[in-house]
């Protein structure tokens, strides 16, 4: 499959006079393109350090880091780099440089030196992507957290990027605000065939993914479809995390006695393994 | 008696303008001594508006807060008192530390009240244990701790004035599954050892169904539902209409419930889940 980011042996450390912490260590990583990729572990095991590796924000001290070909340590290839790969980040209030929405989504094509017109239909084209045409003249201060987010999402496929990096852009907004921001990206994801990285430690998310890698001291500790990583119960004991909520329940019933499929991760999988469980069992 | 109770409180920005919004309307509510109520709502429901009158940072526009029958606003000193009886703990907290020493910013509180050193000494010992936080940590400076510790220093900050209620806005926000659980096991066991009574302010039903005593949603500024968290999460059909998350458990029994299955809607654990669908299999005997 055609390979978008690729992580060569890649270690990064951040350096203080006293200490050097080594945040991630010697991961070989491929991102494919128009896959939805999600990265989960704790805090502190260095997956926000890895995403911020993606688009150069960080360049690795040791491994090469190549995007579309192009080593982000090569100073001159930056601009075309992060114009192939954005990034949104966690607090919806830190990425809003303008005071009118459609002002803040021309910010980056018009850094990129599109011309006006072609602006115009890209802000267009990005907000209605994003479901946000209606407050195109809005005030981004009047907006809620998940709308803010998806007017960050507006500004960097604006950029016609091919691939969006979320860096725990979930973390700070409310549930509603979270389904609002995740239905956008997948959507992006499937109807676009823009690229996702989704870093998160919402597990219900990561169970929506097409693949999972399990971040845990700063290597890469599994990597697999959600299936396979939440049927380990050991590894997810081990790198601290959790089963996404539906799957909890899933495990509750099965000791119960009912029989279940092992992919009953989403509510919706749930939902429908227990209308066929009714099914079979003649009750509906 | 009722620890902390509200009367009729309403709340208004911009009174007497033309752009004047009630943020709470007429709220209600009694809490008893050493419960755990559990405060939902979405972002602009008014939640954190009507906490930050239980403390008297904010004075309502009518109505009226009392804590063991009385009305905290009646006086200027009442007023101040209700600081410290009602320890506050806003969102994302860590951003609040600001002393050299982590002990220093555990001690600030204490030290405003105006306590001896001994006692100040013992108060933030008691709390940083309570959170978790070794004695070697004390000494370090806050920055130097890792994200889940400063959370958990911030928030013994608040529990070394030892307050009467402990009110915590999203304790939990921003954290990975072991800090979530981390915070709401301390939080849990804080309760039980101390008999405090404790205000949960989430976004996480499932939080909420697993550890309060009591529930209150607010919705447009108003007390939409508050009852036991039997009474409230039995009504998930209600919660969905307001644009609640309800739990996955209960979306999911929903939505069978809307396929045809006969099942009962009104589950919010797994394990009350279970059972359901086994009654509804008909599989009660085989417990």
């Amino acid at each position: 499959m055609d390979t978008i980011i690729q992580l060569r042996n890649v270690s990064f450390a951040y350096e203080t006079e006293e200490e050097k912490n080594l945040a991630v260590q010697g991961v070989d990583l491929d991102v494919r393109r128009g896959e939805f990729l999600a990265v989960v572990g704790h805090n502190g095991s260095g997956k926000s350090t890895l995403a911020k590796l993606f688009n150069a924000i960080l360049l690795p001290t040791e491994g090469h880091v190549l995007v579309e070909g192009m080593d982000t340590s090569d100073e001159e290839k930056v601009y075309e780099i992060r114009r192939r790969v954005g990034m949104v980040f966690q607090n919806p209030d830190n990425q809003i440089v303008a005071t009118i929405v459609e002002d803040d989504v021309a910010f980056g094509p018009e850094n990129l030196g599109v011309p006006p017109a072609e602006i115009r239909a890209r802000v267009d084209e990005a907000l209605r992507a994003v479901g946000m045409y209606e407050y195109r003249l809005y005030e981004p201060h009047k907006l809620s957290g998940g709308q803010k987010q998806r007017v960050a999402v507006a500004g960097i496929i604006a950029m016609r990027t091919d691939c969006v990096i979320f860096d725990e852009s979930t973390a700070m907004i409310d549930p509603k605000g979270r389904r609002e921001v995740l239905e956008t990206v997948r959507k992006l994801n499937r109807e676009l065939g823009i690229t996702v990285v989704f870093i998160t430690h919402f597990m219900e998310e990561a169970a929506l993914a097409d693949r999972v890698v399990v971040m845990d001291s700063g290597t890469i500790a599994a990597e697999g479809t959600p299936a396979q990583i939440f049927a380990d119960t050991a590894l997810l004991q081990r790198t601290g995390l959790e089963l996404p909520p539906a799957a909890q329940l899933a495990r509750t019933l099965r000791e119960h006695g009912v029989e279940l499929p092992d992919e009953t991760l989403t509510p919706e999988q749930c939902a429908d393994a227990l209308f066929r469980a009714a099914q079979k069992a003649g009750v509906v | 008696m009722a620890v902390l109770e509200v009367r009729n409180l309403s709340h208004c920005y911009g009174a007497k303008t033309q752009m004047q919004v009630f943020a709470v309307k007429n709220v209600s509510l009694r809490v008893e001594a050493g419960e755990l109520l559990g405060v939902i709502g979405h972002t602009g429901s008014g939640k954190s508006t009507l906490i930050q009158h239980f403390n008297g940072l904010l004075t309502p526009t009518s109505g009226e807060v009392l804590l063991d029958g009385e009305n905290i606003f009646k006086d200027k000193a009442t007023t101040h008192a209700a600081r410290f009886r009602v320890g506050m703990c806003f969102q994302y907290p860590e951003y609040q530390l600001f002393e050299e020493t982590v002990y220093k910013d555990i001690s600030f509180g204490p030290r405003n009240m105006k306590l001896s050193d001994d006692e100040i000494d013992r108060r933030v010992r008691k709390a940083a244990q309570f959170v978790g936080l070794p004695d070697a940590l004390l000494e370090k400076s806050p920055f130097d701790l890792s994200g889940g510790e400063k959370r958990r220093a911030a928030i013994a900050g608040v529990m070394a004035m030892e307050p009467e209620i402990l009110v915590l806005d999203e304790p939990t926000a921003g954290l990975d599954p072991r800090g979530r659980d981390t915070i709401l096991r301390l939080v849990e066991h804080y309760r039980t050892e101390t008999g405090s009574t404790v205000i949960l302010v989430s976004h996480s039903m499932e939080d909420i169904a697993r550890m309060a005593t009591k529930a209150l949603v607010m919705n447009r500024g108003e007390a939409a539902l508050y009852g036991t968290v039997d009474e409230v999460f039995s009504q998930g059909d209600k919660l969905v209409s307001m644009g609640l998350d309800v739990p996955a458990v209960t979306r999911i029994f929903l939505s069978l419930h809307d396929r045809g299955v006969p099942v009962r809607t009104d589950v919010y654990t797994n394990e009350q889940a279970a059972a359901e669908f086994r009654r509804l299999l008909g599989k009660e005997a085989r417990a």
